[in-house]
């Protein structure tokens, strides 16, 4: 099922061109969002997000069209946001920001007690729900942020940049909550390290400069780095810088529709 | 389920805390009442305007009015500004938090989460003053000596101090610099100090700082209408930063317009003399009798007993004024004035005379005075300085004399008379002295030194 | 790696007086002088003492709160490592600021005594709430003390004004400016941040 379509997505940040016409559809499961920096994934998040309005093209989530108050408003219930840089305040305890942040949802307050103590267990904090998040270290903050995106159970969760910070062993926890989540929701990954992709998403799209220079599956990603001579650790790396090779060869043809 | 779980933290080398007793995720307005700036706010309100009332207790404890003048001064000098600079902080928390970002995907309207941030400092800063002034109405409580309280400017202030929180957060979002919030509060300090302590003019009047003279107090609609006017202003600010349908903020603007024109048009009419302040109380068993201001009637009984050496000695005597009197302005013709009992701090503090002895010998000395004369004769001074010696000595007699001793030729011999006049009238009979002071009174007032009786 | 383009370093002092913003400093003091000697010659103003003497306790704050927010350190945890020794550098930045508005006042303000003992007297309030609270809400212990003061006073400035004059008034706003200062030079301004508080 698609829960998001982008047609013709252009946007600009300051006078600099973000996105550049981007056509994409996506549906439910984790769809890791790749490319280097400046490529536009945040960008496309923030849109997303309905936190940036696009120059030009639209955007359809959960079926609303989020050009209208109206349309924004109802996808905002349904969304989970983890932007990449998280704030928060430092004197609230992890179970007042998180309340806090499903009343900004409009979570029924009967049902947000269960729904706080749900998503902060579900992130490994249940032990310091009343801390205050001040005192919690990097990784347990990035955690909190978690949190307070999944308190409202979203269908759709963006999350950029979600394991900075973590440890490997937390990233590997991590993947595992994704891979739950992405069973019921459509879950966006910004992320710089392929390995995260490789392991729990479903579908891969790589940005570079704009526009989409690949789109398709982890599996197919590493097939475009079979080479074993390419530079690369392994082939989901190769296959990525293969896959930005082809697209900045081929400029003409950088606007392809996909699917 | 999936979770990620906590690894041991050797870093921090502290076991992981045992969850406090939380409780249930409540409302967002507890959160942000119990660990957001708030309570800062309400206690630093607290604390300043504690102690810039207690640094001048003398001048208030005892005086329902001038305790209430004081109050309000506090409010707008102390409250207010420490309230304006909060909500400016406050306001400006988002961007120092980075949470901007997450609260723009935010599904409730921008006024619900400026309330919910917003409505707690300023709720804590309205607590923080209003428990100060219950404190200095209660200190006042037990000194005072007739009156009432006067509570009325109470809500009008927690009006004032709530809308300055909220006009600051509104300045906190709108301003990205830092230093905003204690320029905020040191010019609304300025503008507040501008206007109080003295004749506001007739636009000055719409400031909330604004007083009428010593000893008056408001009308009951003026702490009414300031609260409309501070309080829509307030209003109208936030509703043109939070509302999408911006013509809303229109409304409160109008209730401000018209309690602004209110304010302005009244004038001086916005402030009156107390009720009582013309009236005096009196007693009469004494001769003169002696009358208070009957907002101080409390005071009666001291005052007479501070007298009565005085009253004592003037028994049987004629041609005295009838009474004592305490009114503002000059006394009538058969009337005496009695020395100033107020500003409360220096004669009376805390509901006493502070200085029974100087209080006779000022009243005394009123009784004998010749003010309005151009000149005085040496030997009428020395006449007059031997009744009041007579009457109740000045406190500072011996030191004066001392003084005089060391001086020259002049000073010795005024000395010397003075003496010699204070010992004849010691040595009178009491009937004889009666009769002398009798044709004494009769000339007090005038300034023909021939007409005073000689010692 | 790409070439570096050869261009001018600017010298140490002149590193740090940017690092500390003090141009901005400067200026600000500078506009702080110039509004308060307008101000104090404005005909409402000039012909009632206790307005004056309103607009250069005013002055006294404003110069010291901006002397106070400039012992700002953006990366104090990066300061602390370093080799320099940042006594003298704070005790130069502390004292030449003091000392220009001091100046300033003692030229532009009609009662200079007076401006400048409240001015070192503020100052060392701050420069020790900039050393205890951190350098961007220094200016409150003064401007608190100074509100509530005015308060107490009713309204009544005669003990302000008799300050300079009376037994120990610069020897009072001298300590004051001696410790708050020391307090500052030997622990730097408190580090802030989403840390530091």
């Amino acid at each position: 099922m698609t829960t998001i379509r982008l047609t013709g997505l252009t946007v600009r940040h300051r006078k600099a061109v973000a996105l550049d016409g981007v056509d994409l559809a996506l549906g439910t499961g984790v769809h890791g969002l790749l490319g280097p920096n400046g490529a536009g994934k945040t960008s496309l998040i923030r849109v997303l997000a309905t936190v940036a309005e696009p120059a030009a093209g639209r955007v359809e989530i959960l079926g609303e069209d989020v050009a209208g108050h109206r349309g924004r408003v109802a996808v905002r219930r349904r969304l989970g946001y983890l932007p990449q840089e998280f704030g928060h305040y430092p004197r609230f305890t992890v179970r007042d920001f998180v309340a806090y942040v499903a009343w900004l949802k409009e979570l029924p307050a009967a049902r947000t007690p269960a729904a706080v103590e749900r998503a902060v267990a579900r992130v490994g904090l249940a032990d310091r729900i009343d801390a205050r998040i001040g005192t919690l270290s990097g990784g347990m903050v990035r955690r909190v942020g978690l949190a307070q995106a999944i308190v409202n159970e979203p269908d759709l969760l963006l999350l950029d940049e979600p394991t900075a910070g973590l440890d490997p062993e937390q990233r590997v926890e991590f993947r595992g909550l994704l891979r739950e989540l992405g069973a019921h929701a459509t879950v966006i990954v910004s992320t710089h390290l392929v390995e995260d992709v490789a392991a729990a998403c479903t579908e891969v799209t790589l940005l570079d400069a704009g526009r989409v220079a690949h789109h398709g599956t982890p599996g197919g990603l590493a097939a475009l780095g079979a080479d074993p001579d390419a530079p690369g650790e392994n082939p989901v790396e190769r296959g990525y810088a293969a896959a930005l090779r082809a697209h900045r060869a081929a400029p003409a043809a950088g606007r392809e529709a996909v699917r | 389920m999936t979770t990620l779980t906590d690894p041991p933290h050797p870093k921090s080398g502290t076991k992981p805390r045992a969850p406090r007793a939380g409780g249930p995720a409540g409302h967002p307005v507890r959160a942000e009442g119990l660990r957001g700036l708030g309570p800062w706010a309400g206690a630093a309100v607290l604390v300043a305007v504690a102690v810039g009332m207690g640094t001048g207790l003398d001048r208030w404890q005892g005086d329902w009015a001038e305790t209430g003048r004081r109050l309000h001064a506090a409010a707008c000098l102390l409250g207010a500004p420490l309230a304006v600079a909060a909500g400016c902080r406050q306001g400006g928390r988002e961007r120092r938090r980075g949470t901007g970002e997450l609260l723009r995907t935010a599904v409730r309207p921008p006024l619900a989460r400026f309330l919910v941030s917003g409505l707690p400092v300023a709720l804590w800063a309205v607590a923080g003053y209003l428990v100060a002034a219950v404190a200095a109405l209660l200190a006042t409580w037990p000194y005072a000596q007739g009156d009432r309280p006067y509570p009325a400017s109470l809500p009008a202030d927690a009006v004032l101090i709530a809308a300055a929180a909220l006009t600051g957060q509104v300045l906190g979002r709108r301003v990205a610099w830092w230093p905003v919030a204690p320029l905020a509060g040191l010019a609304a300090y300025a503008a507040s100090a501008a206007v109080a302590y003295q004749d506001p003019g007739a636009l000055g009047r719409l400031a909330p700082s604004a007083d009428g003279a010593y000893g008056t107090v408001p009308l009951w609609w003026q702490p009414v209408a300031m609260s409309v006017w501070t309080g829509s202003l307030a209003l109208t600010a936030v509703l043109a930063c939070t509302v999408r349908r911006r013509v809303l903020a229109f409304a409160p603007l109008a209730a401000a317009a018209v309690a602004g024109v209110l304010l302005v048009q009244a004038g001086d009419r916005l402030w009156h003399e107390r009720p009582l302040a013309h009236r005096q109380v009196c007693d009469t068993s004494t001769t003169p009798r002696i009358c208070v201001d009957a907002r101080y009637a409390g005071l009666l009984p001291q005052v007479v007993r501070a007298l009565s050496g005085v009253t004592d000695r003037l028994a049987g005597v004629r041609g005295l004024p009838v009474r004592f009197e305490d009114r503002p302005g000059r006394p009538r013709r058969d009337e005496v004035e009695l020395p100033m009992l107020t500003p409360v701090g220096r004669t009376v503090v805390r509901g006493r005379l502070t200085d029974p002895r100087q209080y006779a010998f000022e009243a005394g000395a009123a009784l004998t005075g010749r003010q309005d004369c151009a000149r005085t004769d040496p030997r009428v001074s020395a006449v007059d300085d031997a009744v009041q010696h007579y009457l109740a000595p000045n406190p500072a007699e011996a030191s004066f004399d001392r003084a005089a001793a060391r001086g020259d030729a002049d000073d010795r011999a005024a000395l010397a008379s003075r003496r010699a006049a204070r010992a004849r009238l010691a040595a009178m009979g009491a009937t004889e002295r009666r009769q002398w002071l009798s044709a004494y009174f009769a000339t007090a007032r005038g300034c023909d030194p021939g007409e005073v009786p000689s010692l | 790696m790409t070439a570096v383009l050869p261009g001018p370093t600017s010298s140490g002092a002149l590193l740090y007086a940017r690092s500390r913003a003090l141009p901005h400093a400067l200026a600000a003091a500078g506009v702080t002088a110039v509004l308060a000697a307008g101000a104090a010659r404005l005909p409402g103003v000039r012909a009632e003492p206790d307005r004056v003497l309103f607009v250069v306790v005013l002055w006294a704050l404003g110069a010291a709160s901006v002397i106070g927010a400039s012992l700002h350190a953006e990366c104090a945890e990066l300061d602390g490592t370093a080799a320099r020794r940042w006594w003298r550098w704070r005790l130069a930045h502390l004292l030449g600021l003091t000392g220009s508005a001091a100046c300033a006042a003692a030229v532009a303000l009609p009662t200079p005594a007076l401006a400048v003992v409240l001015a070192l007297a503020c100052t060392g309030v701050t420069a020790a709430a900039a050393a205890l609270l951190g350098a961007r809400v220094c200016w409150l212990p003064a401007v608190v003390v100074a509100g509530v003061a005015g308060v107490a006073s009713g309204g009544d400035a005669g003990a302000l004004r008799a300050w300079p004059a009376g037994p120990g008034g610069w020897s009072v706003a001298l300590a004051l400016f001696a410790a708050g200062g020391a307090l500052h030079v030997v622990r730097g301004a408190r580090p802030e941040g989403p840390r530091g508080g």
